[in-house]
C-alpha cells in the first residue's frame, strides 16, 4: 500500500511537478498526494508521530498525505533527500534533534540545518528522563550524583552514540563537572532492559520508554531534562531545579520543507498543522507517545533551529563525541 | 488456579467478540501474505496499519497488529520451501530442508507439516505466556551482556553444525558473515567501518538484502543456468500427497517439542528474536539426531524444528513487551506504540487495570492461530500450483517481487544493486559448494556478539571473570565448551576411520 502510494506520488511529482511548482498555483495546493519523509525506520517515536501528523494533515488539506521512511546514517539520508527535493510543498520531512545534532556529530553532512530547509513548525517537544535502577537504593538525583562523583558507579546507559539521551548524559558530566562512563546500547528497548536489569546503574531514556517501569517500581526517576517538569511525572524535578542551572535537553520534533518552497505553501501547511494540533484528540494521541505538542511560526522555528545547532556544536565539541 | 481460569474466561470474552475475531482474521491474513512476499516484513505492514488503529478500540487494534506479526511467521516458510526464497529472515533456515523436499515433489507435504509445526509451536508459546509470563520476564532480566555473549557464542559454534558437507567450508562462510557484519557504524564507539563514505552503508548491510541475494536471486540464476529434469519436482496435490510418510510422522513430534520450548525461551529475551531461535533449534536437532547426514537433503526434522521455534518465539516476544514494557524489536516497539497512543501503558498497569485487554490479546492468539491453520491448509493447493507456472514467467516475477520488497525496506535504489551483487556471489558459492546459511548466522550473531562483549568488558572494567561468576553465563559457556569438544571428537573419529579405511 505505502509503496504503491509512494510510487504514485513520486511519479506524479516527476510528471506534474514542473507545472505546479510556481507560487501562482499556491492557492490550488495541494493537488496531489503529499509525502512526509521520516528519516528513520518504522518503530521509533518520530515515525509514530509522523503518522499522526500525516493523518491530521490529510484531513485538513483534503488530500492524501503519506509517510515514506528513508532511514539510515542517523537520519542523514532522509534529511539530505528532502534538502535536495523539489521545493513545491509535496515533499516534507519530519525531523528530530538529529537535524541539529548531526552536523556536529558527523563532522560533515550534506545538508545545512539552517540553509537547506524552509521550517514549517515545531510539532512536539520530548523531554528525556534520568532514571536509576530501583535496586541500587538511590532516591534522588543529588544522591546519584554523589555516588557517581565518588567513582562508585560512573556508568550511565543510553540508546546509542549521538542520541539525545547520550548527549543528555554528556551535558550532565559537563554541568556537574564529573567524569562519567557512557555505555551505549543498540536502541531504546535494549537500553531500558539494561537499566531495569541493573547492568547499568542509571541511564537516560525518553519518557514513555520508562513510564511503566517507573510505575512498577523497577526504575527510580531522578530528573527531567527539559526546563519544565513533565505533566506525566509532576513530582520529578528538572535538572535546572536540582542546581544545574540552565541544563536543558529538548528532543525537538518538527516539520520542514526544502528551502525555496513558496511562502504561501508553507503558510497553508502551517495553518493546517496548527488547526489539527489544536484538537484535544490529536493532543492526547501525541501525549500518549510521550511528547508535548508544540506549535510555532516558521520564523520562531527557524530561530530555535539556529540556536540549537549552535548549542550542540559547543557541547559535542567539548565532550569530544563523534561518528566518523 | 481459579484466578487463572477467571482471567482466561475474561480474555476469551474479549477475543471471541465478533468484531475482534474479524480484526484478528484481517490481521493474520495480511500477515500471511506479507510473510509470503519477500522483503516486505511485518514491520512495514504494521507501520502502514498504524493510522487505522487510531479509530479502533484498543483491543481490536492490538489484536489486529499482533495478528500481522505472528501471521507473517506462517507465510514466511511458504516461499522458503517452494522457491528457496525466504519470505522472512527467520524462515531462511527452513530453506535448508524445505526446498530439497519441494524438489523431490513433496512440496505439499512440507507445507502441510510446517503449518502444523507453526501451529504447535505457537500453541506452546501461548501456553508459556499464560502460565509463566512473570517468570519468563524475570528470566529475561537475568540476561545481561555476559549472558547474551555466551548464548551468541554457543550459536556461533552451532553454525558450524548447520552446514552440511565440508566443515571447513562452513567455517569459512561463518567468518565471511562475521566480516560482512562489521560494515557500518560501530555501536560502542561510533566509528564507521568499511562504509567508504557512503551514507547507505552507515547502518550496515541490511539482513533482508543479504538473504534475498544469497538465497533468492542466486537460486534464480542457478535454475536459469541449470534447467532441471522435467520429471523432477512435478507437484501433485491431493490429500495423500500432503501426508508425511509414517517414518517422518514418527520423527516429527520430538523436534517440534524441543523447537517450541527453545523458541519460547529465546523469544522471551528482548533482542534475540525468531531468527536466532530458528537457527538454534535447527542446530540442536542436527546435534541430537541419529542421522545428521540426512539434514540438508529434505529431513523432516529440519523444517519442523525451526518452524515451531520461530512461531513459539513470535508469541513469547510479547512477554518482555507487555510485562516489562521493553520491546525486543522495532516491530514490537510499533505495537507498543499503538497501545500507548490509546493511552494504555504496559507493565503491571496493563495486567491489572487493563487485564481484559491483556488476557483478550493472549486468547486472541489462539483464535488467530486456529484461523491461520484453517486459512493455510486450503491455500497449499494454490501455492503448490505456482510451481506449475512456466519457469521464465515465474522467475521474472520472483525477481520483480524481490526488487520491490527490498526497495520498500529503506527506499534505497542502491539496495537493489546490492541484492544483485549478493545474488551473483551466492551463485558462485553454490557452484563452488559453499552454503549461504552459515554466512547468515555469522552475519546475524557477529555484530550482536561484539556489541555485548564490549559492553560486558566496559561494565566489568575489563574483568573476564564475570563470565564464569554469573551462573547462566557459566552454564552456557560450559555447554559451548562441551559442544566444541564433542565436535572435535567426531572429526577425529571421522579422520581416523578414513585413515584405516584408506
Amino acid at each position: 500500500m505505502k509503496f504503491k502510494h509512494w510510487i504514485v506520488a513520486s511519479t506524479m511529482s516527476l510528471v506534474v511537478g514542473g507545472l505546479t511548482a510556481s507560487a501562482a498555483h499556491a492557492q490550488h495546493y495541494p493537488q496531489r498526494p503529499v509525502t512526509i519523509v521520516v528519516p528513520f525506520a518504522p518503530g521509533g517515536s518520530t515515525d509514530a508521530l509522523a503518522r499522526i501528523v500525516a493523518e491530521g494533515l490529510s484531513n485538513e488539506l483534503g488530500q492524501r498525505v503519506v509517510v515514506a521512511n528513508r532511514p539510515g546514517a542517523g537520519g542523514n539520508i532522509g534529511m539530505t533527500a528532502v534538502a535536495n527535493a523539489r521545493p513545491d510543498g509535496y515533499t516534507l520531512v519530519l525531523v528530530s534533534s538529529s537535524l541539529v545534532i548531526n552536523p556536529s556529530l558527523y563532522g560533515s553532512v550534506s545538508y545545512d540545518p539552517v540553509e537547506s530547509f524552509a521550517p514549517i513548525s515545531y510539532v512536539a517537544s520530548a523531554p528525556s528522563i534520568w532514571v536509576a535502577n530501583a535496586g541500587i537504593g538511590v532516591e534522588s538525583a543529588q544522591e546519584m550524583l554523589e555516588r557517581m562523583a565518588s567513582g562508585e558507579m560512573p556508568y550511565y546507559g543510553s540508546p546509542g552514540i549521538g542520541t539525545a539521551q547520550h548527549l543528555a548524559g554528556e551535558l550532565l558530566a559537563h554541568y556537574a563537572d564529573i567524569s562519567l562512563e557512557h555505555v551505549p546500547y543498540n536502541g531504546a528497548g535494549p537500553a531500558v532492559a539494561g537499566m531495569v536489569a541493573g547492568d547499568v546503574p542509571s541511564g537516560f531514556s525518553s519518557l514513555p520508554g520508562v513510564q511503566s517501569q517507573i510505575d512498577d517500581g523497577l526504575l527510580t526517576p531522578l530528573a527531567i531534562t527539559t526546563l519544565q517538569r513533565s505533566e506525566q511525572l509532576p513530582e520529578v524535578p528538572t535538572f535546572d531545579e536540582i542546581g544545574l542551572e540552565g541544563y536543558e535537553v529538548d528532543h525537538l520534533q518538527g516539520l520542514l520543507a526544502p528551502s525555496d518552497t513558496p511562502e504561501e505553501i508553507v503558510g497553508i501547511i502551517h495553518d493546517a498543522l496548527v488547526e489539527f494540533m489544536n484538537s484535544a484528540e490529536t493532543s492526547s494521541r501525541i501525549a500518549g507517545l510521550g511528547f508535548v505538542p508544540v506549535v510555532s511560526t516558521p520564523r520562531e522555528f527557524a530561530e530555535q533551529i539556529a540556536e540549537q545547532v549552535e548549542k550542540w556544536s559547543e557541547i559535542i565539541g567539548a565532550a569530544g563525541i563523534s561518528v566518523q | 488456579m481459579d484466578n487463572l481460569l477467571a482471567s482466561l474466561a475474561l480474555g476469551a470474552g474479549t477475543a471471541l467478540a465478533l468484531s475482534n475475531v474479524l480484526y484478528c482474521f484481517l490481521g493474520v491474513m495480511a500477515g500471511t501474505f506479507i510473510g509470503v512476499l519477500p522483503g516486505i516484513g511485518p514491520l512495514a505492514a504494521i507501520s502502514m496499519l498504524l493510522p487505522i488503529t487510531f479509530y479502533l478500540e484498543p483491543a481490536a487494534a492490538i489484536i489486529m497488529l499482533a495478528g500481522v506479526y505472528y501471521g507473517a511467521e506462517y507465510g514466511g516458510s511458504i516461499t522458503s520451501i517452494l522457491l528457496n526464497l525466504p519470505g522472512t529472515t527467520s524462515s531462511a533456515v527452513t530453506c535448508l530442508d524445505g526446498y530439497p523436499l519441494s524438489q523431490q515433489g513433496r512440496a505439499s507435504m512440507a507445507l502441510f507439516m510446517t503449518a502444523m509445526a507453526s501451529f504447535l509451536g505457537s500453541t506452546v508459546g501461548i501456553l508459556a505466556m499464560i502460565l509463566f509470563s512473570p517468570l519468563l520476564a524475570r528470566f529475561a532480566l537475568d540476561f545481561g551482556p555476559w549472558e547474551y555473549f555466551s548464548v551468541m557464542l554457543l550459536g556461533l559454534i552451532c553454525a558450524a553444525v548447520i552446514a552440511s558437507g565440508s566443515a571447513i567450508k562452513g567455517l569459512m562462510m561463518v567468518a565471511l558473515g562475521l566480516l560482512l557484519g562489521t560494515v557500518g557504524t560501530d555501536v560502542n564507539s561510533g566509528t564507521l567501518r568499511y562504509t567508504f563514505g557512503m551514507y547507505e552503508l552507515f547502518d550496515g548491510i541490511d539482513l533482508i538484502v543479504l538473504a534475498m541475494g544469497l538465497f533468492g536471486i542466486a537460486e534464480v540464476f542457478f535454475v536459469l543456468r541449470h534447467p532441471a529434469d522435467p520429471k523432477a519436482g512435478v507437484a501433485r496435490v491431493s490429500l495423500r500427497e500432503m501426508l508425511p510418510h509414517r517414518s517422518e510422522m514418527r520423527r516429527s513430534p520430538a523436534p517440534v517439542l524441543r523447537g517450541s520450548i527453545l523458541g519460547s525461551l529465546v523469544g522471551a529475551l528482548p533482542g534475540t528474536g525468531q531468527t536466532v531461535a530458528a537457527y538454534l533449534s535447527y542446530a540442536l536437532e542436527k546435534l541430537v539426531s541419529r542421522r545428521p547426514e540426512k539434514f540438508g537433503s529434505g529431513a523432516i526434522e529440519g523444517i519442523m524444528a525451526p518452524e515451531s521455534a520461530n512461531n513459539a518465539a513470535a508469541q513469547t516476544a510479547f512477554i518482555p513487551t507487555l510485562v516489562l514494557g521493553i520491546p525486543g524489536s522495532a516491530t514490537m516497539a510499533l505495537i507498543l506504540g499503538a497501545l500507548m497512543i490509546h493511552g494504555i501503558s504496559p507493565g503491571s498497569a496493563l495486567m491489572n487495570e487493563n487485564s481484559e485487554l491483556f488476557w483478550g490479546l493472549i486468547m486472541s492468539f489462539w483464535v488467530g492461530n486456529v484461523l491461520l491453520l484453517v486459512l493455510n491448509v486450503p491455500l497449499i493447493r494454490i501455492w503448490v500450483a505456482m510451481l506449475g507456472i512456466r519457469r521464465e514467467i515465474l522467475h521474472v516475477a520472483i525477481v520483480c517481487f524481490i526488487c520491490v520488497g527490498v526497495y520498500t525496506v529503506n527506499h534505497s535504489p542502491l539496495d537493489i544493486l546490492f541484492v544483485l551483487a549478493f545474488g551473483i556471489v551466492g551463485y558462485a558459492f553454490k557452484l563452488a559448494g559453499f552454503q549461504p546459511a552459515p554466512l547468515l548466522v555469522g552475519f546475524i550473531l557477529g555484530p550482536m556478539m561484539e556489541e555485548q562483549l564490549r559492553r560486558a568488558m566496559l561494565l566489568s572494567g575489563g574483568d573476564l571473570g564475570r563470565f564464569i561468576e554469573r551462573p547462566i553465563s557459566a552454564t552456557v559457556l560450559a555447554i559451548a565448551l562441551a559442544l566444541t569438544l564433542l565436535l572435535m571428537g567426531r572429526q577425529l573419529v571421522a579422520l581416523r576411520s578414513r585413515k584405516t579405511n584408506g
